[in-house]
C-alpha cells in the first residue's frame, strides 16, 4: 500500500509539473527569488564597502583627536552590515548609518538627510517577502482547486471509488503539492547559495550559514502551512471559484494587512514617549542649574589654585595652557555627571521599544506570514534585539574610550596622545542558539497552524461528498 | 442597447460573490488603515506642538556659549494630515535637524523609529489601493471574456443582435462603474473618520488634494481592470488569464518599483556623509596649517585681542568661518547628486504603473519625492542662514570683555524655521506625467481589449 501512496504522489507531482499554470508559477517564483536574492546580495556588498570606508574614516578621526578635544569633537561609529540581511532585511531596511559617541548624546544611530529615501515608498523585496507574500499567492493559485476542481470535473468520485483509502489520497495530494512547490524554492535557494559560495567580497561565517539555513528552513515550513490552508479551503468549498475567492480574502487580510497593522497597533497601545520628548529631555539633562553651579564653583576653584595668587598675564604659555586644560577637566567631570541622566532616558526608551516589539509579535502571530517574518528576522539577526545590541555596543564603546583616555592621560600626560591604541568598536551578535530560542514561539505557532489546517483538510476530506 | 447591456453586466457583477469580496476587502482594509494612521497622526501632532515649547525651554536653560555649541537649536517640519492616506516619505520629511555651533548638522531620529516598523509593509490607504485594489480589480475581470467562452455563454451572446463593440464596451463601462463604487465608499468613510475622529480640518487646498487622490485611485485601479479585460480578450482559457494576470501584477507592482532604486544606487551614487566629513576635515586641516599662522601674526601685530583666550577663540572662529565657506560647494554638490538620483529614479521606475501611482499619489498628498527635495532645500537654506547668524553672534561675543564673552546668546537671536510645502500647482506639475502615463496606458489596454474581443473566436 505504501507503493500506492508513492504512485499517487508521483501522479500529483506530474500533474502539477505538466500544468501550464504551474510552469508559469515555477518560472515566476524562481526568477523572483533568485533575482531578489542576488540584488540584495549586490546591495549588501555595496553597503559593506560604504560602511567599512566610513568606519575607517571615523577611526582615523578618533586617532587624530588631541587631548583638548576628547569630549567635544564629533566622534562617530558606522553601523555594521549584517551578512544575513540579504535574506531577511528586517530592521536593516534603510536604517540610519552613524552613531555619535559622547557622554551627552544618546548612543543611537541617527540619520543623514542628504540621501535618496525613495526605496521607502515601496515594499522591500527581500527573499522573505517574496516567499511570504508572493509564494503564498502562487501556492493559493496552484492548489485552490486540488479537490474542488476534481469534484467539478467529476474525477474525484472516480478516484474515491478506487480501492485506495481517502486518507492515503489526502496525504498523497498534500505531499505531491508540497514537493511540487518545493522544487522551485529549493532550485532557487541552491542557485543563491552557490553564488554566495563562489563570490568573494563578504565573509560568511559558520554562524551566518546556520542562520541562512534556518531562514530557508522557515520558508519551507511556511509554504507547508500555506499549502495546508489552501488544501483545507479546497476541500471545504464545493466550487473552486468560491475557494479561490476565500483564499484571496485570506491573502489580503491575513497575509498582507494583518502583519502590516500589527506594528502600528502595538505602537498605539504601548504609547511610548515621542522622539521629540526624549531628545529634548536628553538635551536638557546635562544643562541642569545644579550642574551649572557645580561647574562654576569647580572652575573658579581650579583657576585660583593654578594662579596661586598671580595674575594670568604673569603665567608662561605652558602654565596658561595647563590651567586651561585643568579647567577643561572640570567641565569633563560635569559632562560625566550629566551622562547618567542620558543613560536612564535611553534605558526607558529601550524598555518601550522592546514592549512595542513584543506586542507586535503577539499580534502578528495571528498571521502565518507574521510568524514567518518574525522568525526569519530573529534568526537572521536583523530584528529589534540587534538594534538594541548595537546601541549597547555604542554605549560600551563610549565608556571604554573615555576610560582609556582618562587612564592614558593620568599615566602619560596630554602630549603625544596615543588615541590610535584605544578600544575598537565591536558589536556582539546574539548566538544562534539564543536566536532560535526567541524564534521558537513563532516557529511553534507556524507548526501548530500547519497541523491544524492539515487536520481540518484531512478530516473534511474523509467526510467529503464527491458528487 | 448599450445601456441595457451595461445594466446586465452591472447586475451580474454586483450579484456575484466575487464582487462582494472585492467590496468588503477594499472598504474594510482602507478603514482599518485609516483608523490606525489617524491615531498615529494625532499623537505626532500633539508631540510636535509640545516640542516647540520644550525646545524653547531648553534654549533658555543654556548658560553659556559652550553649551550652545553642543546643544544648538532644533528645527522640524510639522506633520502633514494627508500622510494619513499616503504616508510616502513623511517619516523622512518630518525628521528634526539640530544645528549646533560648528558641528555638522545632525538629522534626528524618525518619528516612527522602532525597527519593527520596517519588518512589514507601511500600511495606508494608498498601499491598500496599490497592492490589494489592483489585484482585486484583476481578479474581478480576468475571466470576463474567456470565462464566458468556457461556459459556452459567449457564443450565445454573440449570436444575438448585439454587436461585439457594444458587448465589450458594456463590460468595460459596467466594470469601471462597479469598481468605482467600493473605492468611492472607502474614501468617503475614511474622510469622514479623519474629519470626525481625527479632527483634521479640510480646507480648500486639502480638499483639492484629496479629490486628486481619489481620482488617481480610480485611474490606477481602472488600469488593472483594463489589463485584466485585455488579457481575458486575448487568451482562450481563464486559468492562463489568471496566471498571466498574477504574473504581470507581481512584476509591475512588486518587482519593478523596487528594483530601480536598488539599481540606481550603483548607477547614480550619492557621496556618503563619511566622505563629506573627510573632505571637511581635509579643508580644516589645510586652513589650520596655511592660513591660521598668518592670521595669528596679523592679529598679534595689530593687537586685536585683550588676552590669549580671546585670541585663540577668535582664530578658531575664523577657521570655522573659512571652513564653512570652502565646504559649501561640496554640500551643494552632494545635494545635487541626491536630486539627480531621485529624479532619475522616478523617470525609470515610471515603467511600472504602481510606481507611477505611488509617485503621483504621494505628490498630491505632499509626501512625495519632490516634497522631500523641497524639505531638503529648505533645511540646507536654513543651515546657511543659521551659520551666517551664528558667525555674527560669535564675532560680536568674542569682542566683549572676558566676563561677558561666553554669556548665553539671546534665545530670539536665531532665524525662525518656517517650512512650507509644495503648492497644489507644484504638486500637479510634479505628477502630471505619472497621471498621463497611467491614463494613457489604461486607454491603450482598453483599446487592446476591444481589438482582441473583435477578433475573438467564441467557440
Amino acid at each position: 500500500m505504501e507503493l500506492v501512496i508513492l504512485v499517487l504522489i508521483r501522479k500529483e507531482i506530474l500533474n502539477n509539473l505538466l500544468n501550464s499554470r504551474f510552469s508559469v508559477a515555477y518560472f515566476v517564483c524562481t526568477v523572483l527569488f533568485v533575482g531578489s536574492s542576488l540584488i540584495m546580495f549586490a546591495d549588501l556588498l555595496a553597503e559593506k564597502r560604504v560602511a567599512d570606508t566610513s568606519q575607517r574614516v571615523y577611526e582615523r578621526r578618533m586617532a587624530e583627536i588631541d587631548e583638548g578635544h576628547l569630549y567635544t569633537d564629533e566622534k562617530y561609529v558606522a553601523r555594521p552590515v549584517v551578512p544575513t540581511q540579504m535574506f531577511a532585511l528586517g530592521g536593516e531596511r534603510d536604517p540610519d548609518r552613524r552613531a555619535l559617541i559622547g557622554y551627552e548624546t544618546a548612543p543611537m544611530f541617527f540619520g543623514d538627510f542628504r540621501r535618496d529615501p525613495l526605496g521607502n515608498l515601496f515594499p522591500a523585496i527581500d527573499p522573505t517577502f517574496i516567499v511570504g507574500v508572493l509564494f503564498s499567492l502562487l501556492i493559493f493559485m496552484l492548489v485552490y482547486d486540488a479537490v474542488s476542481g476534481e469534484r467539478e470535473l467529476g474525477t474525484l468520485k472516480l478516484l474515491l471509488s478506487s480501492p485506495i483509502s481517502r486518507d492515503r489520497i489526502m496525504v498523497a495530494k498534500w505531499l505531491g503539492a508540497f514537493i511540487s512547490v518545493l522544487i522551485p524554492y529549493l532550485t532557487s535557494a541552491a542557485i543563491v547559495v552557490l553564488v554566495l559560495l563562489l563570490t568573494r567580497g563578504i565573509t560568511i561565517g559558520e554562524s551566518d550559514w546556520a542562520r541562512i539555513g534556518a531562514v530557508l528552513a522557515i520558508g519551507v515550513l511556511y509554504m507547508a502551512v500555506v499549502l495546508s490552508i489552501s488544501l483545507a479551503v479546497s476541500v471545504l468549498f464545493r466550487s473552486s471559484a468560491a475557494g479561490i475567492l476565500s483564499l484571496l480574502l485570506i491573502w489580503a487580510t491575513v497575509i498582507v494587512a494583518l502583519p502590516a497593522l500589527s506594528t502600528p497597533i502595538a505602537y498605539l497601545l504601548v504609547d511610548p514617549p515621542s522622539v521629540q520628548q526624549l531628545t529634548e529631555e536628553i538635551r536638557r539633562e546635562a544643562s541642569q542649574p545644579e550642574l551649572r553651579e557645580w561647574l562654576r564653583t569647580g572652575i573658579d576653584k581650579t583657576r585660583q589654585e593654578m594662579l596661586d595668587g598671580r595674575d594670568e598675564q604673569e603665567l608662561s604659555d605652558e602654565e596658561r595652557w595647563a590651567m586651561y586644560r585643568a579647567m577643561q577637566r572640570v567641565d569633563h567631570e560635569r559632562i560625566a555627571k550629566g551622562a547618567d541622566a542620558v543613560v536612564s532616558r535611553v534605558a526607558m526608551l529601550t524598555r518601550y521599544e522592546r514592549n512595542v516589539d513584543r506586542l507586535m509579535r503577539r499580534i502578528a502571530r495571528l498571521s502565518p506570514y507574521g510568524c514567518m517574518q518574525n522568525a526569519c528576522v530573529t534568526l537572521a539577526g536583523t530584528d529589534m534585539e540587534h538594534e538594541l545590541a548595537m546601541r549597547e555596543a555604542n554605549g560600551r564603546f563610549m565608556k571604554s574610550t573615555i576610560s582609556f583616555w582618562k587612564t592614558t592621560l593620568a599615566r602619560r600626560g596630554p602630549w603625544n596622545f596615543p588615541a590610535a591604541r584605544g578600544p575598537r568598536y565591536r558589536v556582539r551578535r546574539e548566538p544562534v542558539a539564543s536566536a532560535f530560542g526567541r524564534a521558537a514561539p513563532d516557529i511553534g505557532v507556524l507548526l501548530l497552524t500547519g497541523c491544524v489546517f492539515f487536520l481540518v483538510a484531512f478530516a473534511a476530506f474523509l467526510r467529503a461528498d464527491p458528487t | 442597447m448599450l445601456l441595457t447591456c451595461v445594466r446586465k453586466e452591472i447586475l451580474s457583477y454586483v450579484l456575484s460573490l466575487r464582487y462582494g469580496l472585492v467590496f468588503c476587502l477594499l472598504v474594510g482594509l482602507t478603514l482599518a488603515a485609516t483608523a490606525v494612521r489617524t491615531s498615529i497622526y494625532r499623537k505626532q501632532k500633539a508631540a510636535y506642538a509640545e516640542s516647540i515649547g520644550e525646545r524653547q525651554r531648553t534654549l533658555e536653560m543654556l548658560w553659556d556659549t559652550f553649551q550652545f555649541a553642543s546643544r544648538g537649536i532644533v528645527i522640524e517640519t510639522p506633520p502633514n494630515p494627508l500622510a494619513i492616506f499616503a504616508g510616502g516619505l513623511e517619516n523622512e520629511i518630518t525628521r528634526s535637524h539640530n544645528f549646533a555651533g560648528q558641528k555638522t548638522p545632525r538629522t534626528g531620529l524618525r518619528k516612527l523609529n522602532n525597527a519593527s516598523f520596517r519588518y512589514f509593509l507601511d500600511i495606508d490607504l494608498i498601499l491598500v489601493v496599490n497592492i490589494v485594489g489592483s489585484l482585486l480589480a484583476l481578479m474581478l475581470v480576468f475571466d470576463g471574456i474567456c470565462g464566458e467562452r468556457e461556459q459556452g455563454t459567449l457564443k450565445v451572446l454573440l449570436a444575438g443582435p448585439i454587436p461585439r463593440d457594444t458587448v465589450i464596451l458594456s463590460k468595460i463601462i459596467a466594470g469601471l462603474l462597479i469598481l468605482a463604487l467600493p473605492l468611492l465608499l472607502a474614501w468617503g468613510f475614511s474622510l469622514a473618520y479623519v474629519v470626525g475622529v481625527g479632527g483634521v480640518v479640510l480646507d480648500a487646498e486639502l480638499t483639492v488634494r484629496v479629490m486628486w487622490l481619489i481620482a488617481l485611485s480610480l485611474v490606477y485601479v481602472s488600469f488593472f481592470f483594463a489589463l485584466g479585460i485585455a488579457l481575458s480578450s486575448w487568451v482562450r482559457d481563464s486559468a492562463s488569464a489568471m496566471a498571466g494576470g498574477v504574473f504581470a501584477w507581481a512584476i509591475l507592482v512588486l518587482v519593478v518599483p523596487n528594483l530601480v532604486p536598488l539599481a540606481l544606487k550603483r548607477l547614480a551614487p550619492v557621496p556618503p556623509e563619511s566622505k563629506l566629513l573627510m573632505e571637511r576635515d581635509a579643508i580644516r586641516e589645510t586652513i589650520e596649517k596655511e592660513d591660521m599662522p598668518k592670521w595669528r601674526e596679523e592679529m598679534t601685530a595689530a593687537k586685536e585681542y585683550d588676552d590669549q583666550q580671546q585670541l585663540w577663540r577668535m582664530l578658531v572662529h575664523m577657521v570655522d568661518e573659512e571652513c564653512d565657506r570652502r565646504f559649501e560647494p561640496l554640500e551643494r554638490y552632494a545635494v545635487a547628486r541626491v536630486v539627480r538620483r531621485l529624479r532619475l529614479n522616478q523617470r525609470i521606475a515610471r515603467i511600472s504603473p504602481s510606481a507611477s501611482f505611488v509617485f503621483a499619489a504621494t505628490h498630491c498628498a505632499g509626501t512625495g519625492a519632490e516634497d522631500f527635495l523641497h524639505a531638503l532645500s529648505e533645511v540646507e537654506a536654513y543651515g546657511r542662514r543659521f551659520r551666517e547668524v551664528f558667525h555674527e553672534k560669535q564675532t560680536e561675543h568674542l569682542k566683549r570683555p572676558r566676563e561677558t564673552r561666553h554669556a548665553p546668546y539671546a534665545t530670539d537671536a536665531w532665524p525662525p524655521f518656517e517650512p512650507s510645502r509644495l503648492s497644489i500647482a507644484q504638486a500637479v506639475n510634479a505628477c502630471w506625467l505619472d497621471v498621463v502615463w497611467l491614463a494613457g496606458s489604461m486607454v491603450v489596454l482598453f483599446l487592446g481589449a476591444v481589438v482582441g474581443f473583435m477578433r475573438y473566436d467564441a467557440r
